[in-house]
């Protein structure tokens, strides 16, 4: 006799179950069980996991779930296809509709199923239909003697489960932690129906048996279910969207037709290079019947009037065609193989870019479009990582926040507690924490945590469309904003073969949207988005030559403008535009990730004229464009595919293990097939493992060439912008929330450019931003205090009956609609000074104030057919001038009327202080300067020390700085954004990029004539 | 007859107390704040903390980044409650009618003490120096003669001196402050209407006529032009003494167990049931105070269902209040259970048995074990519980 396990919950099973699908599997083949099910409850969250380790261990896969609603529960296993369509179908129910009714639905949907429980109500219900495929379900200390009794009472068959939620009986306690995680409980508060049992681990079958020796039935039983369960799973098949309900062949007409117009429309003529790029990458469209796809995405293209193809895709002329991207591929020389090739057999991946604030309206009109029947979003499986491992089992420890986050703000991005815990008491960065009781515990049961499903969330943009009824496929859950959301994350969504769209938020094309209306309205002039080519602009290509990208798409950042910096010296103007800036520009996007941010100074030097020769002859046309430095993703694939020989499906598997894609592929055997592919074309032993180890060396985050060049691309249309309708384009940049500064940054950049900064003003601002000729107004979104529905009525208001004409004509306008609190912060911004007519600020308080008080309700009750008269105003003086600086930054949330650094000036003279304008001139120097802190950023050294670098601005100008590890240990907490500094350092200089390297810093508010 | 109120007060009271038992916090920034969280607000600062631009209410987080040498205490109710009633116990010598506003703040009422003590101004310069140099405490001293007057007087004052306010001065004194010292535009939105109409000092409020104060104070108006002109007839309490039976308890190891926690509740129960036996008091409200070991506090009462004074009569309240209370997972440092609200004891007799049988039983055991604890102390015997 044998026995197997068919109610087995993973850590899938929130906040019950301890094992992961991994140790479940390895443990049962230990075991010599054959067979293992998987019953997470109320969902399959887990599912494809679970197939793919049971297979590489050796064991069959046995799916199903554990349904609980109300006080019902059934545990229900999938005995074919159409039982799995129905297990998805009853689950989604479970998880969507807030009156599930468990024993209704698998009236109407137990066809393919096998279903047992211990819940009488239940099985009676059920029994009235059909005894077949019922069980009753047997557990140990779950009133087992009632079950076996009811069994035979019943005629429903005896099915003996030992509802596994531990895999060994040691895990409990650590399983009473995880349920008091679950329910923000602690230890001792827990009831005894809030944890599973002791014994409820992965028993040995003959353990199992042994607790039945009343019920062998109940034993065979087991065997019998499980040989009537489905195990061979396949998902070897990709699910489309379909487009329109059009046939394939329907569908790749249309496509290729689309592909020819959209082709003659973008190229004018079609010449034999392009006719033949349409045919090949038509053949392998056909081939994988990919024309739905890329109908469907064209589709949502179309619903606004910017997008951004970004990704592989841009690497395919069919996509450039449909609009769907704006990269010319073949002009860029983008490698297609890396978006499809005939070998790959995962689904390929387009994901698009839209404004930010329209990327809402886009997944609406794909809901709506397809329906909610055929569309979900993708999830996130939240895990536990080091720090929230800790914290959540610290707490239930009763520590306090304070004692959690002395240890938990010490561990370092990306530790991993299985591998350090042992040392964690004597890391060098736990220094001066005493790890007492109970840390040794918490600490052992946070490392069993790690990696455990914490909870579910949206994935940022990814959608699946399939042609039929999405939860045939997937469980859905509804999200906390509503959103239909697959039970699986992205990488399971791709293994199970449903294609998935990523619909992704961009603000830089809602500041190119928002720029070029206001350029339509000022200006009568109006760029066509699709068609617009700004790479040869004289003046944008200025922009990156002088790295004057503040606000501009992706190059604004402070590295990346040293970057360009480093790459423009040494050239002039004239030299630099005659390269060929564009493609620079691409390899700058990509070399500033993670994975090749290392070889940016090698590349500079290069680029600068330093010799330099491929590790192999057979790689110089993979690396010639970069230089003999790998930058983009695909360069690895074809450096497989060009030395060794790899096809370019194996190759592309190859890149995806290399950044860590698919974990669970050996490196080892892409290594012994790299060596000996290599072998065969001659390559020596030393040249590859060169190679070997500059492929493995490019393993952090890093864009593949038609990724970079799709951004390049939007970069230099905000250049351009940026260049000719500056005042414009950085008004569109704080409307849109900017980038990578603070609204204060960008209005500095805006007065350097010679910009002038208009205030706020009630007839003159917009709810945005507004820029005109070299002006930036500022627009009433900045009074952050103003209620909204108050600043929609003046506009709306202003638009209806023109601009108010003075305080009094405001009032008895808008008096009925706004607030006192509106009206008060409306003055002390300064937006009502307009209609001041000489009065200041306090009389107009005082006004609004008698207005408010109801002096003008109770005229107004007098004399219904005429304008009430207004109190007359009581004169004040105005305010004093530091009073209507701080209302200024109460209101506005910065200092507008005056740079905060020119409140010091007095106190500086006799400084021997060097401006921002000044630093080029002090290279190698020690100097002190000023500067008011506009952004940062932290990394860490190889031996994982922390630095900073930071980028400061005093009134002349901006520069950068950096601290290392020493200083900034000294001097972190000073780093506050909100005060003024004073600093001391070196000024160094490297290809043209200058850089104070900081040795002290001080507050400037601080500052009383002497330096530390 | 005039009066004559000393308003005593203490500058940030908890952090000059922590100052007698750490000299080392002198002169530094010292801020009082519950320590768990950044979130939390600033209870207490120290006059140096105040010149970093640390004020009472700011975030903790926010603290610390203005000014990272800030030293953080958690507050210490312990030691501001002994250095309270230290300084009440002085100033009770000097007048019976004297009250304690809130910590670190007592208005002494020395109106006919003339011939005890001298002049009001010499009392209260006595009542300063003693407190320097017996409790080595920084007072500060106002005299005048209302109680807002003096108060007023003690905040302006320097340390080294007393404020006198002669009568009928108290207008003239008040009209060249800020507008903010008066009591009921200390509210944030009131100070901020002030500031923003342009009016700063207490002569200027003074000057609005009646309509014009409305549209302001609402109200509040008349009251505030009265004190705007010095006036405030309010009369100084004498603090009201409660009986109380209290036991408390800091925990040696902090637990978050609620068996152990619930076993420290019966213990102090039964400490405080043997006390109101042997006092014959009949309690109606029962209390509880817990700490967690983040410092935040737990203060929670109830009316007693029952009148008794028994220990089983007892538990069962206080278990369901300390239930309810204990959300939090946070361990619990500290523990205190009172009783008050006292009725005399039941002459009459009842016809018929006050107690059943059971309750005779459990009431001759307690008897027995408070018998037990009067011979050998408190810890020697206890009720054990099965689980």
């Amino acid at each position: 006799m044998n026995f197997v396990h068919l109610n087995v919950h993973s850590h899938y099973s929130k906040g019950w179950g301890i094992g992961t699908i991994e140790e479940l599997c390895r443990s049962a083949k230990e075991q010599g069980m054959d067979r293992l099910a998987l019953t997470d409850t109320n969902g399959l969250y887990g599912l494809l996991y679970f197939i793919q380790t049971a297979r590489e261990v050796g064991i069959q896969p046995i799916v199903g779930s554990e349904l609980t609603a109300d006080e019902h529960r059934a545990v229900l296993l999938v005995r074919n296809h159409e039982g799995y369509a129905n297990l998805c179908r009853i689950i989604s129910d479970r998880q969507c509709h807030q009156d599930f009714d468990l024993i209704k639905s698998l009236r109407e949907r137990r066809e393919g199923l096998l279903i047992f429980s211990d819940d009488f109500t239940l099985l009676k219900a059920l029994k009235r239909d059909s005894k077949e495929d019922l069980f009753v379900e047997m557990s140990p200390g779950y009133n087992m003697a009632g079950c076996y009794a009811f069994s035979r009472k019943s005629g429903i068959p005896p099915l003996a489960t030992n509802r596994v939620y531990l895999i060994r009986k040691d895990q409990f306690p650590l399983h009473r932690i995880l349920r008091a995680v679950a329910l923000n409980s602690k230890l001792s508060r827990l009831r005894c129906q809030d944890t599973c049992r002791e014994h409820n681990f992965l028993n040995a079958p003959h353990s199992m048996i042994d607790q039945f020796p009343h019920a062998p039935r109940a034993i065979l039983n087991t065997l019998e279910v499980a040989e009537r369960c489905l195990m061979r799973w396949d998902f070897d098949r990709i699910i489309f969207p379909s487009f329109g309900q059009m046939s394939d062949t329907e569908a790749y007409e249309t496509l290729y037709r689309a592909t020819v117009e959209g082709c003659r429309r973008r190229y004018g003529k079609l010449t034999r290079e392009v006719k033949e790029r349409i045919e090949y990458e038509m053949k392998i469209i056909r081939e994988k019947n990919f024309a739905h796809y890329f109908l469907v995405v064209a589709d949502m293209t179309r619903r606004t009037r910017r997008s951004c193809g970004r990704g592989s895709a841009a690497a395919s002329i069919v996509s450039y065609a449909l609009g769907i991207t704006h990269v010319d591929p073949i002009k860029h020389q983008l490698f297609f193989e890396r978006f499809l090739n005939p070998g790959r057999m995962d689904p390929p991946d387009i994901d698009v870019d839209f404004a930010w604030d329209e990327r809402d309206q886009v997944i609406d009109y794909v809901f709506t479009r397809y329906g909610n029947r055929r569309t979900a979003m993708v999830a996130n499986h939240n895990t536990y990582g080091a720090r929230s491992a800790i914290r959540e089992v610290a707490k239930v420890f009763g520590l306090t926040d304070a004692e959690i986050s002395r240890v938990t703000s010490k561990i370092g991005f990306g530790w991993r507690l299985k591998r350090i815990w042992r040392e964690l008491a004597d890391h060098p960065r736990m220094r001066g924490i005493e790890f007492k009781k109970p840390w040794d515990d918490i600490v052992r049961a946070a490392v069993q945590l790690e990696d455990h499903l914490n909870h579910l969330s949206v994935h940022c943009g990814g959608v699946v469309i399939v042609p039929d009824e999405v939860r045939r496929y997937c469980p859905v859950d509804i999200s906390a904003s509503g959103v239909q959301v697959l039970q699986w994350e992205k990488d399971s969504v791709e293994e199970a073969g449903l294609v998935k769209i990523d619909i992704l938020g961009n603000r830089s094309l809602a500041v190119i949207r928002d720029t070029l209306d206001l350029v339509e309205r000022n200006y009568g002039r109006r760029i066509d988005y699709a068609s617009w080519n700004p790479m040869n602009d004289p003046r944008t290509v200025e922009i990156f030559y002088r790295g004057d990208t503040f606000g501009v798409f992706y190059f604004e950042s402070p590295a990346t403008r040293q970057v360009l910096k480093k790459v423009s010296s040494g050239f002039t103007l004239e030299e630099y535009s005659r390269l060929d800036h564009f493609h620079l520009n691409v390899v700058v996007t990509s070399i500033i990730r993670p994975a090749s941010n290392q070889s940016i100074r090698t590349w500079v030097s290069r680029l600068h004229g330093q010799p330099w020769d491929a590790p192999h002859p057979l790689l110089r046309p993979v690396l010639e464009e970069t230089l003999g430095v790998m930058v983009f993703q695909e360069q690895l694939s074809q450096a497989a595919m060009h030395l060794a020989g790899f096809d370019p499906a194996e190759a592309d598997t190859l890149r995806k293990v290399v950044s860590k894609k698919h974990r669970e592929k050996s490196l080892r055997d892409f290594y012994a097939r790299f060596v000996q592919g290599a072998n065969e074309r001659g390559v020596s032993l030393e040249v590859i493992e060169d190679v070997w180890q500059m492929m493995i060396g490019f393993d952090g985050y890093s864009f593949c060439k038609p990724h970079s060049a799709s951004y390049t691309l939007v970069a230099y249309k905000s250049a351009y912008l940026r260049a000719h309708y500056p005042a414009e384009f950085m008004a569109s940049v704080i409307s849109n929330g900017g980038g990578y500064y603070s609204t204060f940054g960008y209005l500095s950049e805006a007065r350097r450019m010679g910009l002038t900064i208009l205030p706020p003003d009630i007839n003159r601002s917009e709810i945005k931003y507004t820029g005109r000729s070299r002006a930036i107004r500022v627009g009433l979104m900045q009074v952050k205090t103003l209620s909204r529905e108050g600043r929609e009525f003046i506009i709306h208001e202003r638009s209806k009956n023109g601009p108010f004409t003075n305080f009094d004509d405001f009032l008895l306008r808008v008096g009925r609609h706004l607030h006192l609190q509106d009206v008060r912060i409306l003055i002390k911004a300064g937006c009502l000074d307009s209609l001041a007519c000489g009065l200041s600020r306090p009389s107009l308080m005082w006004q609004a104030l008698r207005f408010f008080g109801g002096e003008h309700q109770k005229e107004e009750a007098q004399s219904l057919f005429s304008i009430p008269a207004l109190p007359s105003p009581l004169k004040q003086p105005p305010y004093p001038r530091h009073l209507m600086l701080r209302h200024e930054l109460d209101t506005l949330g910065l200092p507008l009327s005056l740079h905060p650094l020119e409140r010091y000036e007095g106190t500086l003279k006799g400084l021997d202080l060097v401006r921002a304008r000044d630093l080029h001139a002090h290279v190698g120097k020690q100097v002190t300067t000023i500067g008011w802190l506009v952004t940062g950023k932290t990394v860490h050294t190889k031996d994982g020390e922390p630095m900073k670098f930071v980028s400061f601005e005093d009134t002349t100008g901006l520069y950068e700085t950096v601290f290392f590890p020493k200083v900034y240990n000294r001097f972190c907490p000073m780093l506050n954004e909100m005060r003024p500094y004073i600093l001391k350092g070196k000024v160094e200089e490297d290809f043209g990029s200058i850089t104070l390297t900081v040795s002290w810093i001080g507050f400037l508010d601080r500052y009383k004539g002497e330096l530390s | 007859m005039y009066r004559h109120i000393i308003h005593l007060h203490i500058p940030a009271l908890p952090i000059a107390a922590a100052r007698v038992f750490q000299p080392e916090l002198r002169d530094r920034p010292v801020a009082v704040a519950p320590p768990h969280s950044e979130r939390a607000l600033v209870l207490s600062v120290s006059p140096e903390a105040r010149r970093e631009g640390i004020f009472k209410g700011m975030p903790l987080g926010k603290a610390m980044k203005f000014c990272p040498d800030l030293t953080v205490l958690p507050p210490n109710r312990d030691l501001t409650g002994r250095a309270c009633k230290v300084l009440a116990k002085t100033v009770a010598q000097y007048t019976p009618l004297w009250e304690p506003s809130r910590p670190g703040h007592i208005y002494l009422d020395v109106t006919g003490t003339d011939r005890l003590w001298g002049r009001a101004k010499e009392t209260a310069s006595r009542l300063r120096r003693e407190i320097k140099e017996h409790l080595r405490l920084s007072g500060m001293v106002g005299v005048a003669g209302n109680k807002m007057v003096s108060s007023i007087a003690s905040r302006i004052v320097s340390s080294e001196e007393v404020l006198d306010v002669d009568h009928g001065q108290e207008s003239s004194f008040m009209a060249p402050l800020k507008a903010s010292v008066l009591p009921g535009i200390g509210h944030v939105r009131r100070k901020i209407l002030l500031e923003e109409l342009n009016i700063s000092l207490v002569r200027e409020v003074a000057a609005l006529d009646m309509g014009t104060l409305k549209f302001v104070f609402g109200r509040q108006a008349h009251v505030i032009h009265q004190r705007a002109l010095g006036i405030d007839p309010a009369p100084v309490y004498p603090p009201r003494m409660e009986p109380t039976v209290a036991e408390e308890v800091t925990i040696p190891q902090d637990t978050n167990d609620d068996r152990k926690l619930l076993g420290i509740l019966y213990g102090l129960v039964e400490r405080c049931s043997h006390q109101l036996l042997t006092r014959a008091l009949f309690p109606r409200k029962a209390g509880l105070v817990f700490r967690y070991t983040d410092q935040e506090e737990i203060i929670r009462w109830i009316n007693l269902p029952h009148m008794s004074l028994w220990d089983f009569d007892l538990y069962a309240p206080l278990e369901r209040i300390f239930l309810r209370a204990c959300r939090r997972r946070v361990r619990v440092r500290f523990m205190k259970v009172w009783f008050q609200d006292f009725s005399p004891p039941i002459s009459q007799l009842s016809l018929f048995p006050a107690r059943s049988p059971i309750t005779e039983k459990k009431a001759l055991v307690t008897r027995a074990l408070n018998r037990i604890r009067e011979r050998y102390g408190d810890e020697v015997i206890r009720y054990g519980r099965a689980a």
